[in-house]
């Protein structure tokens, strides 16, 4: 099995590394353009979740990037040590695809946050979150190829 | 973030000089419209046709700059497809006026 984990330092400033590095290495493993697209803004959004609220912009710690392919799905494991994803946000995540219409919710258009966890949600086809000791870890499965 | 400014009329056309907006420069995406629209500009086209992502909080700082220019206007035109797939998903379309180029969105101003 392919894999490679990349890791960068929790500043912010890292995104758009660990992101375009993720489309590229989704392309190399066999994904399409726009499952490959959809697999950056994913990263893109967790990695920024874990810097923005697990570390809460603290500086000089870590969060790891996995993504190996398996038989017609690339997986992505985003990690950090810092704190947990609260319920409320897992159950979020953990809802499924093709919730669109979730957007809508609650007046949700106009505000400024909250898209993050709805557009993972959305765009990968299976989502789990777990803690393992210190380690906090997301797991984004895409489904590629026929 | 650097933007190019174009004059028409009244209406200031921008066009944003990155091809991604994300969390890591959102600040100075968002603080660089919302300087603009402190300037006194209330009727701003943002040309987008060099950005080829954008993620929650670039959405996030539309809304914001939206909220900011009050009963002005803001219009975006020159929409990539992968950013135009992420407006229909969240359905910021439903709250932006989108158009295909920026003639039209200046004419939409005029």
């Amino acid at each position: 099995m392919r894999q490679i984990t990349l890791t960068i330092e929790s500043d912010i400033r890292n995104l758009s590394l660990v992101a375009v590095a993720a489309h590229r290495i989704c392309e190399q493993l066999g994904a399409g353009r726009e499952a490959a697209g959809q697999v950056e803004l994913c990263v893109n959004e967790a990695v920024a979740n874990c810097i923005h609220h697990a570390y809460r912009n603290a500086l000089g710690r870590l969060v790891s990037v996995k993504i190996l392919a398996a038989e017609h799905e690339i997986q992505c494991d985003v990690c950090d040590t810092g704190e947990s994803m609260p319920q409320a946000s897992v159950k979020i995540l953990t809802k499924g695809p093709g919730k669109a219409e979730d957007f809508d919710e609650k007046n949700l258009l106009l505000e400024e946050h909250g898209r993050g966890l709805k557009i993972i949600s959305s765009l990968m086809d299976h989502v789990t979150y777990l803690r393992e000791g210190t380690v906090n870890c997301l797991r984004m499965k895409k489904r590629i190829g026929p | 973030m650097n933007f190019e400014e174009a004059k028409a009329g009244n209406i200031l056309v921008l066009t944003v000089k990155a091809n991604r907006v994300a969390a890591d420069v959102v600040s100075a995406f968002k603080q660089g419209i919302a300087g603009y629209v402190t300037q006194g500009n209330q009727k701003i086209v943002l040309d987008l046709n060099e950005v080829s992502f954008i993620d929650s909080s670039g959405l996030g700082a539309l809304i914001s700059v939206l909220k900011l220019i009050g009963n002005g206007e803001l219009v975006l035109c020159n929409i990539h497809p992968t950013v135009a797939s992420m407006f229909k998903l969240t359905r910021m379309n439903k709250i932006f006026r989108i158009f295909g180029s920026r003639d039209e969105a200046i004419a939409a101003l005029s």
